[in-house]
C-alpha cells in the first residue's frame, strides 16, 4: 500500500491480493485465484467408529460399512458444460512431462505406515489399517489435475450379473464359461480420459463425376442403344465440422480395443472433481500425455471432416480429391470415468473384461472352443463340396452342369459365412 | 474529485521580459483571436482567418514563457513546392490563387498547446489483457495422405486489476486553441518528440498565436490527458499487454502549465468576391490544408466567349444554307450546337467545384 494522506483508508476489494508492480508509485491488486490451495492427500476414516470409509454408489457419498455413517460427496453436476481448457503453449509444455513414472511413497496418517503405491495410482488402501487415501499432489500442474469425474453408477453386484450374462452368450465359447468363478473379481477403476472439441473448416477440391445416359449407334448390331457415361468436372466446397466431446483414453495400460467397446459414456453426468468419489476405489493417472492424445484425437477429427467433405459432394464418383482442414477453437478436458476391469484365467490363458461403470455395457475377451468353430465351418462348406463332387461325376456322364452351378453358389455362401464366423471367433479372443 | 487550483491569466505588459522578443499584443475583430506580433505586422490580414486586420489590443497572458518549441523544418523552397502542388489542378482558378501570391503572403506562425505537469494521486481499476499463445493446426489431405502444419496463435486473457497510484507526469499536451482540432485536421499531426527548449532565436520574425482556451477551459482535456498517461503506466505496472475499462478516481496536485509552440505557415488568397481564404501549411511535415476555390467569374467569361462563337457559327451556317450551300451550312450549324453545349461546361464547373470545397478540403503534400 502506498503511503499518501489522500489514499489513507483505501482497501482493495475483499477477494483481491497484491501482485508485483513493475513501477514504483503504482500498486496492483488482482483477484485471488480460486484453486490456489494445494490439495493435500486425504485419508478416509469414519469419524464415528474409526473404520475405513469409501465411496458408496447407492448412498452417493462416503459411507462407513461398519456403522453406517454417510456423508454426501461435495460436487456440482456440470455435464457437457464442464469447463474446457485451451491448448496453450504453457500447458502443452507441462503436459509433455506427464505425472512421472517413479513409484511413490505415501505416508498413512492413520497408522504411520509408509505405503509404496503403484505407478499411476491416485489412490491407495493401507494394508495395515485399511484406511483409504486419495492423493493428487504430484500432478504436473494445476490444470492437469482431473477436474471432472463421472461417479460409478453400476454396483459390483450388477456388474457380476451382467458379466455372467455376457459370458453365457454365443455358441462357439466353451460350455460352463458363465459359471467361472474367476469373473467375480472385478475392480472398479477411475480411468483417465481426455475430451476434445474443435471446429474444423474444410475446403475440398475434387473432380466430381455426374452420370449421364447417352444414345449411340452400335454398328455391329446395327441398332441404337443407351449407355451411361460420366462427365467429370472440377468442383470445390467448404464444410464446417464441429466435433464435441471426442473421448480419447489417457491410459495405455488397458486394451483400447476393449475399452472402446464399452463406450459411450454419457458426459451429461460429469460432476466437479471431489476426492470423495475416489475413496476406496482405484484411480489411474494418464500415461498418454495431452499432446499425444490430441494427435490421436486430431486424426479422428480430420477423418470426420473428410467424411463431411465427401458427404458434401452430390455424387459417388470422386477422383483427385484433396482438402485442407483448418482447426479452430480447440479445447480439452481431463476427466476420470468409471470402468470395472477384470482378468480371468481359462485353461491357462488370461482374458480381460471391462464394464462401463456408468452404463453397465460389457466388453472383453472370451475364449473360443475352436472345435465348434471348425465344425460349423465344415458344416457350412460341406453341401457345396458334396454337391460339386456329385456334379463332377454326373458331368462326366454329360448331365451335371446345372448341379455344378448350384454347388458353386452353395460353396460361395459357405465360404462367406465361414469367414464371418472365423473373424468373429478371432475378435472374441482379441485384446 | 474537486477541480484543482488552476493558474489564471492576466493583462500583462511584460511580453518582452517573458518571451525575450519585442512583440506586441494584437487581435483580429473578425475571428477574435489574439497574437503576439512585431509592430510591423499591425494592419496586415489576420494569420488565423485572413479576413480581419491585426489591430493592437490588450490580451490576457499567463505569466510563464513557452517551455518547448517545435522548430520549422520546411525551407522557402519546400513551401514553394507545396504551394505549387496545391495550386495545380484547379481549373478556372481566381487570379489571386497562384504560387507567387501565396508565397509572398506566407507568414510563419506558431500556434500554442498547453503543457501540463501534475502529480496524479488516486485509485484505479481496469481490465488488464495478457497475451498468451495457443497451438493450433492446419491439416491438408491429398493423394499422398495427411500433412500437418502447426500454427501458433496469440490470444488475450482479460483479468481485473485495481490499485493505487502516486505518479508525476510532465508535459502532457493539451489544446490551447479552440480551433486546434480543425487545424490538426487540415495540416495533420506534429511529431512532438522533435520539440526543443524555447529559444527566442527559433521564433524570431514569427507571429505567436495566443491561447484562447485558458487553463480552466482546457482542464477537462488536461484531465483526460493525465488519466491517459496514468492508464499507460498502470498497464505497465500490471505487466500486461493491453488495458480496457480503465477508470481512476484521482486528485491532481502540483499542477504546472506552460506552452509548447507548433510551427505553421499561413497564407491567403482572395476569391471573385474579394473574400480572403486562408491556406495553412504544417511547418514540420509540409502538409497543406485549405479551401481551393474556382472563379465563377472566369467561368462566365469563358462561357460567354464560347456562346458568342456558337452564335456566329449558327448565323453563318444559316446564311450558307439559305444561299444553297446546305452541306457546309449544316456542318456549321452542327459545330455551333456543339460549341454552344461546350459553353455550359465553364459556366457550371466552378459552381460544382466550389460546392465540393465546402467544408474545407485537405490537400496533403
Amino acid at each position: 500500500m502506498l503511503d499518501h494522506p489522500k489514499l489513507a483508508g483505501w482497501q482493495p476489494p475483499s477477494n483481491y491480493q497484491p501482485v508485483p508492480s513493475t513501477l514504483e508509485g503504482i500498486t496492483v491488486f488482482a483477484p485471488r485465484p480460486a484453486d490456489l490451495v494445494v490439495e493435500e492427500p486425504t485419508t478416509y476414516k469414519c469419524p464415528n467408529c474409526g473404520a475405513a470409509t469409501k465411496y458408496d454408489i447407492t448412498a452417493g457419498g462416503v459411507a462407513c460399512e461398519h456403522c453406517g455413517y454417510t456423508t454426501l460427496a461435495q460436487a456440482q453436476k456440470v455435464g457437457v458444460q464442464a469447463q474446457r481448457s485451451e491448448f496453450t503453449l504453457e500447458t502443452l509444455g507441462q503436459a509433455e512431462k506427464g505425472w512421472g513414472l517413479d513409484r511413490r511413497v505415501l505416508h498413512c496418517d492413520s497408522c504411520g505406515a509408509e505405503l509404496a503405491i503403484a505407478e499411476g495410482a491416485l489412490t491407495a488402501t493401507c494394508p495395515f489399517c485399511a484406511s483409504n487415501r486419495v492423493n493428487l499432489r504430484q500432478a504436473p500442474s494445476e490444470n492437469l489435475r482431473p477436474r471432472f469425474v463421472i461417479p460409478f453408477k453400476i454396483t459390483p453386484e450388477i456388474v457380476r450379473q451382467r458379466a455372467r450374462e455376457w459370458l453365457g452368450k454365443g455358441w462357439f465359447h466353451p460350455s460352463g464359461l458363465a459359471d467361472s468363478s474367476a469373473i467375480d473379481r472385478f475392480s472398479g477403476v477411475y480411468l483417465s480420459f481426455w475430451t476434445f472439441d474443435a471446429n474444423i473448416g474444410s475446403d475440398w477440391n475434387a473432380e466430381v463425376g455426374y452420370e449421364r445416359e447417352e444414345r449411340y449407334y452400335d454398328a455391329s448390331d446395327k441398332e441404337w442403344r443407351t449407355r451411361t457415361v460420366i462427365d467429370w468436372r472440377w468442383e470445390r466446397g467448404h464444410v464446417v465440422t464441429r466435433v464435441n466431446n471426442l473421448l480419447v483414453a489417457g491410459t495405455a495400460r488397458l486394451s483400447h480395443l476393449i475399452l472402446e467397446k464399452v463406450y459411450p459414456f454419457n458426459l451429461n453426468d460429469l460432476v466437479t472433481y471431489s476426492p470423495d468419489f475416489l475413496a476406496g476405489w482405484q484411480a489411474l493417472t494418464y500415461d498418454i500425455t495431452l499432446p499425444k492424445a490430441w494427435e490421436a484425437g486430431k486424426a479422428i477429427m480430420r477423418e470426420k471432416a473428410k467424411s463431411a467433405c465427401y458427404a458434401d459432394i452430390p455424387t459417388n464418383h470422386v477422383r483427385n480429391f484433396s482438402m485442407s482442414a483448418d482447426f479452430s477453437d480447440e479445447a480439452w478436458r481431463y476427466v476420470l470415468l468409471p470402468v470395472y476391469v477384470a482378468a480371468y484365467l481359462f485353461e491357462g490363458k488370461t482374458y480381460q473384461v471391462m464394464v462401463n461403470g456408468q452404463t453397465g455395457t460389457v466388453a472383453g475377451q472370451k475364449p473360443v472352443a475352436w472345435w465348434k468353430v471348425w465344425l460349423a465351418m465344415g458344416l457350412l462348406l460341406a453341401p457345396g463340396l458334396l454337391l460339386g463332387l456329385v456334379g463332377l461325376i454326373l458331368t462326366a456322364a454329360g448331365v451335371g452342369i446345372v448341379l455344378l452351378g448350384v454347388a458353386f453358389i452353395l460353396l460361395i455362401i459357405g465360404v462367406i459365412l465361414s469367414i464371418m464366423i472365423y473373424r468373429q471367433a478371432v475378435a472374441s479372443e482379441a485384446a | 474529485m474537486p477541480t484543482p487550483d488552476l493558474p489564471t491569466t492576466q493583462i500583462s505588459d511584460s511580453v518582452e521580459q517573458l518571451w525575450g522578443l519585442a512583440l506586441q499584443v494584437a487581435g483580429c475583430r473578425q475571428c477574435g483571436q489574439a497574437f503576439l506580433v512585431e509592430t510591423i505586422r499591425l494592419g496586415q490580414p489576420c494569420p488565423n482567418c485572413a479576413c480581419g486586420k491585426l489591430e493592437s489590443q490588450p490580451a490576457r497572458l499567463t505569466n510563464q514563457p513557452p517551455e518547448l518549441v517545435v522548430p520549422f523544418a520546411k525551407t522557402q523552397a519546400d513551401v514553394r513546392a507545396v504551394l505549387e502542388n496545391f495550386v495545380r489542378g484547379v481549373w478556372l482558378a481566381p487570379d489571386d490563387f497562384n504560387t507567387e501570391t501565396l508565397l509572398r503572403r506566407a507568414v510563419p506562425v506558431f500556434w500554442p498547446m498547453w503543457l501540463v505537469d501534475a502529480d496524479v494521486v488516486g485509485i484505479w481499476q481496469a481490465e488488464a489483457g495478457f497475451d498468451y499463445q495457443v497451438k493450433s493446426s492446419q491439416e491438408s489431405y491429398s493423394n499422398s495422405g495427411w500433412r500437418s502444419r502447426e500454427v501458433i496463435e496469440t490470444r488475450q486473457r482479460w483479468e481485473p486489476r485495481a490499485g493505487q497510484i502516486v505518479r508525476h507526469y510532465d508535459n502532457v499536451c493539451v489544446p490551447a486553441a479552440s480551433d486546434h482540432a480543425r487545424l490538426v485536421k487540415l495540416v495533420g499531426d506534429y511529431h512532438l518528440d522533435k520539440a526543443a527548449a524555447y529559444d527566442k532565436a527559433r521564433v524570431t520574425h514569427s507571429v505567436m498565436h495566443l491561447p484562447d482556451l485558458p487553463p480552466h477551459s482546457a482542464w477537462p482535456q488536461a484531465q483526460v490527458g493525465l488519466n491517459h498517461a496514468a492508464e499507460q503506466e498502470c498497464l505497465k505496472a500490471a505487466a500486461a499487454q493491453h488495458i480496457r475499462n480503465y477508470s481512476v478516481k484521482a486528485n491532481y496536485e502540483s499542477l504546472n502549465w506552460t506552452q509548447m509552440l507548433l510551427p505553421l505557415v499561413v497564407s491567403y488568397y482572395a476569391d471573385d468576391d474579394g473574400k480572403n481564404h486562408p491556406v495553412y501549411i504544417n511547418g514540420q511535415s509540409g502538409m497543406i490544408g485549405g479551401v481551393r476555390m474556382a472563379s465563377q467569374r472566369k467561368g462566365w467569361r469563358w462561357a460567354g466567349i464560347l456562346a458568342g462563337i456558337a452564335v456566329v457559327l449558327l448565323i453563318m451556317g444559316l446564311l450558307l444554307s439559305v444561299v444553297g450551300l446546305i452541306p457546309v451550312g449544316g456542318f456549321l450549324i452542327f459545330v455551333a450546337i456543339l460549341v454552344g453545349m461546350a459553353a455550359l461546361v465553364p459556366a457550371v464547373w466552378p459552381w460544382q467545384w466550389n460546392r465540393r470545397q465546402q467544408p474545407e478540403k485537405i490537400v496533403s503534400h
